[in-house]
């Protein structure tokens, strides 16, 4: 216990201050440009209640996180099923493969706001010189969100890629082998025999792949600020845009403590779901 | 599948050395490395040197991963010695508090650190991340712990030692590996940052990722000497990576993936 306790203490100070502080602010209309700061209650809540722009907020996020982790384990799968099989180069190819997740996001974000650039951006200009239109994959309302979850998509399935393929340099060679004989075709091989073998490990992976996705917040900050409009508004740029940009501190504040509820819920679900109960067995 | 990752990575290097006329073209007409010698050197004197914000991160990453492994390391192993229910209970709150988004208290935690005067310095910034990534090291941590078996130790207490020095002698030499996983992870949460550094720094600290984004101005962005500083500030994360290559599957799954 002795052991445990100076890092519980620490963190728990570190949580409950700024915990304390901010449910403390959420009870206020602090807000810095109209001068305002008095306590009115509940109002905040209520009014988030009513709030369409958060709801909408809350859904891109969820749109986000299901697209992202759909098509992290889709892609990273592959990968993986291609990297799994014996051929020269293959130390290449992983290496290769993982060259976006060293990438700062930030730096990632940057890079991918300069390739889909309406004017100069490289997809743009070839496309242009095979007499394509160019496509406006920033700045239309329609294309801004999934534009960035590409983004974030081309960066991050290396990790899903490096588990996926740790989990199938372990599975026992036997049925696989038994299966091929059998005459299987790949696609049922790895949809009957792999995908079921693997069970454990993909859950693993897609909860953890879920809850880091539901925290983003560089892609969609430095590609679009949630823009244009508030097309591209997930839960974390909209209460940071009404925190530091338009500064009311109290709605935000409200906002916030919502937010952490609802992660709250969705990690004691998966917590309880995925990771603890391997560890009662 | 190459070609996936490899066209944005190309367009990256190209780009960075395209003169201004021909950004953004696949085959540059004529490539400078007018860009690169501006971030790597300090000649240019317009605070596009990168080598104070590569300090910055470093200092601020490295600080930061030995306060969360001192703190952690303890933490984690009487997690998982302790049968006990409220130490499984513990361990949850400590999975939990790893999930929640970092969104949640960036508001009250601006406020904080700017009335205790530490906006813009790295003690602030270090505060934050030790709160962040604590719970990292110890779920991490104490997978690993787990994997060592208790005989060892128990041998090592009938011989007469303290559970201290248990720890130290014994333990600690036997989990390096989960201590290397852990400190590169941490390090790498540590430089990737974006959200807290961009709020809690203005001058003086600014870290990489925002140093990266502050070539974008409201007037012009300047796409070449971003991403030369992008290429550059992959380096760190690429030594990590090689370095710490052949445990990170069993870091980024943790206690997650027992065999």
């Amino acid at each position: 216990m002795l052991f445990i306790l100076p890092a519980v203490v620490i963190v728990f100070a570190l949580l409950v201050v700024p915990f304390a502080f901010e449910l403390k602010m959420s009870f206020t209309n602090y807000d810095i440009l109209k001068k305002t700061n008095d306590f009115i209650g509940l109002d905040n809540y209520i009014k988030l209640f009513s709030d369409t722009d958060f709801y909408l907020a809350l859904g891109r996020n969820i749109l986000y996180v299901i697209i992202n982790v759909g098509f992290n384990f889709i892609i990273g799968f592959g990968m993986a099923y291609v990297c799994y099989q014996k051929f020269r180069g293959n130390k290449v190819v992983r290496f290769i493969i993982v060259l976006p997740m060293l990438l700062i996001p930030s730096a990632a974000a940057v890079l991918w706001k300069f390739l889909y650039n309406y004017d100069i951006g490289v997809i743009n200009k070839v496309l242009k010189s095979i007499h394509i239109p160019a496509i406006p994959f920033l700045i239309s309302h329609k294309l801004s969100l999934i534009s960035i979850i590409f983004t974030d998509i081309w960066a991050w399935v290396p990790w899903m890629f490096l588990i996926l393929l740790a989990g199938m340099e372990q599975l026992e060679k036997a049925p696989l082998e038994s299966a091929r004989v059998d005459g299987v075709t790949t696609f049922q091989l790895i949809i009957h025999v792999m995908i079921p073998m693997m069970a454990p490990v993909i859950g693993v992976a897609l909860s953890l792949k879920a809850i880091e996705t539901f925290r983003t917040f560089d892609y969609v900050w430095v590609m679009t600020q949630g823009g244009p409009g508030k097309s591209s508004d997930i839960l974390s740029t909209f209460v940071f845009k009404h925190a530091f940009t338009n500064l009311k501190i109290g709605y935000s504040s409200a906002m916030a403590i919502a937010i952490l509820v609802i992660a709250l819920l969705l990690s004691f679900f998966i917590v309880k779901r995925f990771i603890i109960k391997r560890d009662v067995e | 599948m190459i070609l996936w990752t490899i066209l944005p990575f190309y367009s990256l290097i190209v780009t960075s050395l395209s003169v201004t006329g021909s950004i953004g073209d696949l085959l540059p007409k004529k490539i400078t490395f007018a860009f690169f010698r501006d971030v790597i050197t300090n000649r240019s004197g317009m605070g596009n040197y990168i080598w104070p914000h590569m300090r910055n991160s470093i200092i601020v990453s490295v600080i930061t991963t030995i306060i969360v492994l001192v703190l952690s390391l303890p933490c984690a192993y009487g997690l998982s010695r302790l049968k006990s229910k409220s130490s499984k209970r513990i361990y949850m709150g400590v999975f939990i508090l790893r999930c929640l988004p970092p969104i949640g208290l960036v508001i009250p935690w601006y406020f904080i650190i700017k009335s205790i005067n530490l906006y813009d310095t790295y003690t602030g910034l270090i505060i934050v991340y030790v709160f962040f990534q604590i719970p990292l090291g110890i779920w991490l941590m104490k997978g690993f712990f787990d994997t060592i078996p208790i005989e060892i130790e128990e041998s090592a207490l009938v011989d007469g030692a303290s559970v201290f020095q248990t720890f130290r002698k014994i333990i600690m030499p036997l989990s390096s590996n989960g201590i290397a996983v852990t400190a590169s992870f941490i390090l790498l949460y540590v430089y990737l940052e974006y959200m807290y550094a961009s709020m809690l720094t203005s001058l003086k600290t600014v870290t990489m990722p925002v140093f990266i984004v502050g070539f974008i101005s409201p007037f012009e962005v300047r796409y070449q000497l971003m991403l030369a500083a992008a290429l550059v500030g992959i380096i760190p994360t690429t030594i990590i990576f090689i370095l710490a290559q052949r445990y990170l599957v069993s870091g980024i799954t943790g206690g997650a993936l027992k065999q």
